[in-house]
């Protein structure tokens, strides 16, 4: 029976892109192997049948992100974010940010009163920041929602900003011209 | 803007939180969590390896060259970065459980 469930579980796995099993699929028909081995019949089939379930609704999720990452509609909506951004950046009268956007990443340059900063935004989640030319480590860059803030070294917010994903805007709070030169601890008024 | 919380889902946290100790596989590391969590989160396969391959994929974790018990499996160990996310997530946490404290949300028998 446990091959049985293996040989299924096995199957279900076919559901990820390819080069997730490649480097996944082995590791995880041991896993499930490990976990169903101990169990009676039943048990077995119950667990199988939930793992099964479970493996399709994560490569639904890998699957989805890899769809937004390639389909023509997906760059045309990073686009939108684009100039989306820019139009936000005039509108508040600071100076146009740089972006580039690429297949599933966004990659925001701009500057304010008190210099420069860069972010990085992956599948919608920030994974780097400068600020001044200054690496930031990653745990000081806090997602919540729209919400994406930088903390400085003391865990103060040294910058806030809002991005927008369904409407294709990033907007800041401007940093005060007396931050200049030490933006990178410069809490936020 | 609404209150800050770190990006980490709770089952990424959970494997971070696994892996403080030293290297682990990915069935040990799913056994930790059960064993951490009192049997509360019991991480299935597919969305074990699925935050395993993110985590991977942010640099929270790397890929072990030292194998443990098991030479046949990959081992996974926190990077620096990861560690710094952990503790981050751990004070977070910390911090939120303060809150609910003072807030009288938690039962005595549960601290």
């Amino acid at each position: 029976m446990t091959t049985l469930l293996t040989k299924l579980f096995a199957a279900s796995l076919g559901l990820f892109p390819s080069e997730f099993r490649k480097s996944y699929a082995g590791e995880m028909k041991e896993v499930f192997s490990d976990r169903i081995q101990s169990l009676g019949t039943p048990s077995a089939c119950i667990a199988a049948l939930t793992e099964i379930l479970d493996v399709a609704l994560a490569a639904i999720r890998l699957r989805f992100a890899h769809a937004v990452d390639m389909r023509p509609a997906t760059i045309g909506m990073v686009g939108t974010i684009v100039v989306a951004a820019m139009i936000t950046a005039s509108a508040a009268e600071r100076p146009a940010p740089g972006i580039r956007a690429q297949i599933d990443s966004i990659d925001f340059n701009a500057h304010d009163p008190a210099g420069e900063f860069t972010l990085a935004i992956r599948h919608g989640r920030p994974v780097a920041a400068t600020i001044d030319h200054v690496p930031l480590p990653r745990n000081r860059l806090i997602h919540s929602g729209d919400s994406i803030r930088v903390l400085g070294p003391t865990g103060r917010v040294v910058l806030a900003l809002a991005y927008y994903h369904d409407r294709g805007r990033i907007e800041w709070q401007a940093r005060s011209s007396g931050c200049r030169g030490h933006a990178v601890d410069c809490t936020l008024q | 803007m609404s209150a800050q919380s770190e990006s980490l889902t709770p089952l990424s946290a959970a494997i971070l939180f696994a892996l403080a100790d030293g290297a682990s596989h990915g069935y040990a590391i799913i056994k930790e969590i059960e064993a951490l969590t009192d049997g509360e989160m019991r991480p299935h396969t597919g969305s074990m390896y699925l935050a395993l391959h993110r985590l991977l994929e942010d640099g929270l974790i790397v890929e072990s060259q030292v194998k443990g018990e098991d030479a046949r499996r990959r081992y996974y160990k926190l990077s620096d970065e990861g560690r710094e996310a952990a503790r981050a997530e751990a004070r977070r946490l910390a911090q939120l459980v303060k809150v609910a404290s003072a807030k009288r949300l938690i039962p005595r028998s549960a601290l």
